[in-house]
């Protein structure tokens, strides 16, 4: 090979890299301004839950001092601390039994043999076409008929079985090999005990992912609690922020360090399972 | 440890396909049993079916003298080693060695004492904090087999427990399977399409094909006198030659023609075939009893002159495929001695070692007498 080719070859590829940076800073570029769209929200909120009452209404974003005893504030002006725990005790619960119905209904879906068990199943996910608004008049007059309405239990029964969960750990358990559950019988295993044994061990990237999606469908639900709930001791956070709608004065700024603080276990919740959260998107997609 | 025996067994599965049609079987206790045959002739489905993880749709299991028909998988005394080995991944090899124990509710100073022996005996002890992902396919074959040792059952059922691993390790494990049968003398019940591993690993096996028993003795039995066509063309490698014909009487004598090839056929098989002559029958000679002229001693009044067109070396010895006129046949052949196999050669097959099958049935009609007796007594009367 002689020197000019040499150097042809290697200017081609300064070129090529060239090319490539190019390519890559035009991508992070891109990026960047839609993180920054999207991350401004989230800034401008947190700034406006330090501004003083008088700067409310400023163009200035960056309040002139801040003032944390907005958050304390919050705290004289509404019992939020227990809608903290209401948020929390009724999104745990509501979480635990929709994984562990969920599961067991996939179980019985994927891995039992039973007459009509495919046409059951899709007339349950047929379930999931009609818009949770729709369902919630007859799911109310439900809980009017049991005597829930306006009780921990009807907020936590009302939102604790999904077809999506069921679905989604369907189709993960179909991938286990079934000759698990056989080994598991031989073993000695009841029906039971494959599931809690076998399967459910398996299967939890599945369960991580409906969990971590069940956990913030219902820490963010509005509607179904507005509905349920009276008494201002059962409020959870979203119908709490109510409390400091413009009806009340302006309390922009209580508002946001309101919901400053009731985004944080969403925030810690995705740092902690950023992992798992992905996985659980690409699971959806994947198996969906 | 047990019988096992199976008495007029059907799989019929809906829409009426049969998948095992009126199985008849008497396996020893503490003996070696293997069912062998293509893939689709039901030998995983009679195996399930013993296990209890298929019904049995017709006919009477028994194991030992219990008819375990509608006995759960659990409670027949059984264990089975899957294709897949069926380890739980989320689990150490403790934790699945020791797992049918714990749910049988065993003292934890039981559990442990039958986990490691079993360990020590299968070489598995450096091995069991590990999770089976980290384990070779040999490793996870044999905590499979431990799993099914620490619960001493009287039966072990083997579902091809050596398909998923390569040549060579298949050897060693089948080595080492003959080996534990050796050492813990239990019924054993092993499924596969292998025949070398059939011929290898069983006292007796079993032969199917389409749901049916076809034929069921010891292996070198099967070998020496398979009961009909399919079975001399399905053991054996290469398989039987097979030849097409027709059977003719010449005086005393009776003749296989096969228009360019034709044989006397031995006295011994007078009595047994004679009803056939004038019929459409086959010749059948294993590729080892067909002798070529130069390469050892042969019976010199028989033979048949063919080409070579195809030579598979295989170090210790040449396969030869030949051709002489319509019939293509298969000749094994020492190599020690590099043969030349150029040009014409004469063939010389071992007379004493021929069969006769029907034409139409397949059945061959030359098995001895004290065959066919032996092979009534082990599978029970249709």
């Amino acid at each position: 090979m002689t020197d000019t080719n040499i150097m042809n070859i290697s200017r081609d590829d300064e070129q090529a890299d060239k090319g490539r940076v190019t390519k890559a800073t035009i991508v992070h570029l891109i990026l960047a301004i839609v993180g920054l769209s999207l991350a401004l929200p989230f800034v401008w909120m947190v700034f406006t839950s330090l501004k003083p009452p008088g700067e409310i209404n400023n163009q200035e974003w960056m309040p002139s001092s801040l003032k944390w005893g907005n958050y304390s504030q919050v705290f004289e002006e509404v019992n939020f601390a227990k809608f903290y725990w209401n948020s929390i005790f009724v999104t745990c619960w509501i979480t635990f039994i929709t994984v562990l119905s969920s599961a067991m209904a996939a179980f019985a879906f994927s891995r039992l043999q039973w007459a009509g068990r495919d046409k059951m199943f899709i007339l349950y996910l047929a379930t999931m076409m009609l818009p949770g608004l729709a369902m919630m008049i007859p799911n109310y007059q439900i809980m009017i008929e049991f005597g829930l309405v306006d009780t921990y239990l009807g907020l936590i029964i009302g939102s604790s079985f999904a077809p999506f969960g069921t679905f989604l750990l369907r189709q993960f358990m179909m991938t286990i090999p079934k000759s698990l559950d056989e080994a598991a019988e031989m073993d000695g295993a009841t029906k039971w005990q494959v599931f809690w044994n076998v399967v459910m061990p398996m299967s939890r990237p599945g369960i991580i992912t409906l969990t971590i999606f069940t956990f913030m469908g219902s820490y963010q639900s509005f509607f179904w609690p507005l509905v349920m709930i009276r008494s201002v001791d059962l409020y959870t956070l979203p119908i709490g922020l109510l409390y400091f709608d413009s009806a009340k004065g302006n309390t922009t700024h209580l508002l946001m360090a309101a919901v400053t603080m009731s985004v944080i276990p969403m925030i810690v919740i995705f740092i902690v399972m950023q992992k798992h959260l992905v996985k659980g998107i690409q699971l959806g997609g994947v198996k969906g | 440890m047990a019988d096992v025996t199976l008495e007029h067994i059907y799989k019929i599965y809906p829409g009426d396909v049969t998948a095992v049609r009126d199985v008849n079987l008497h396996i020893k206790d503490q003996e070696f049993v293997v069912l062998v045959g293509p893939s689709g002739c039901g030998k995983s489905t009679t195996l399930r079916m013993i296990a209890g993880l298929e019904d049995i749709s017709k006919g009477t299991l028994k194991i030992g003298e219990k008819t375990v028909n509608d006995v759960a998988p659990a409670h027949r005394d059984i264990a089975m080693v899957f294709q897949d080995y069926a380890l739980y991944p989320h689990m150490s090899v403790y934790e699945n060695m020791a797992f049918s124990l714990k749910l049988r509710k065993f003292a934890k100073t039981e559990i442990d004492k039958r986990v490691r022996e079993a360990a020590r005996m299968l070489e598995l002890e450096e091995y069991l904090e590990r999770k089976p992902k980290a384990l070779s396919g040999g490793q996870r074959q044999r905590v499979a087999m431990g799993r099914a040792v620490v619960r001493e059952p009287s039966v072990f059922l083997f579902d091809e427990p050596l398909s998923n691993l390569d040549a060579k390790m298949r050897v060693s494990m089948r080595a080492e399977l003959a080996e534990l049968h050796d050492r813990i003398k239990t019924t054993m019940i092993y499924v596969t399409h292998d025949q070398i591993e059939a011929m290898t690993l069983g006292d007796r096996i079993v032969v199917m094909k389409d749901g049916l028993i076809q034929q069921y003795a010891e292996p070198l039995d099967v070998y020496a006198y398979p009961a009909n066509e399919f079975v001399a063309s399905f053991i054996g490698t290469p398989p039987m030659n097979m030849f097409k014909g027709t059977l003719k009487r010449n005086g005393e004598e009776l003749i296989f023609d096969g228009e360019n090839f034709q044989v006397q056929l031995p006295k011994r098989m007078h009595e047994s075939i004679q009803s056939c002559v004038g019929k459409a029958v086959t010749f059948g000679i294993r590729p080892e009893d067909m002798k070529i002229e130069g390469q050892q001693e042969a019976d010199s009044t028989q033979s048949l002159n063919a080409q070579m067109f195809l030579k598979e070396t295989l170090g210790n010895e040449l396969i030869a495929h030949l051709q002489s006129a319509q019939h293509k046949f298969i000749c094994r052949v020492d190599s020690h001695d590099r043969p030349n196999l150029d040009g014409e050669l004469t063939i010389y097959p071992i007379m004493e070692r021929a069969h006769i099958f029907d034409g139409e049935s397949g059945i061959n009609l030359t098995v001895p007498e004290h065959m066919k007796q032996a092979q009534a007594d082990t599978v029970l009367a249709s």
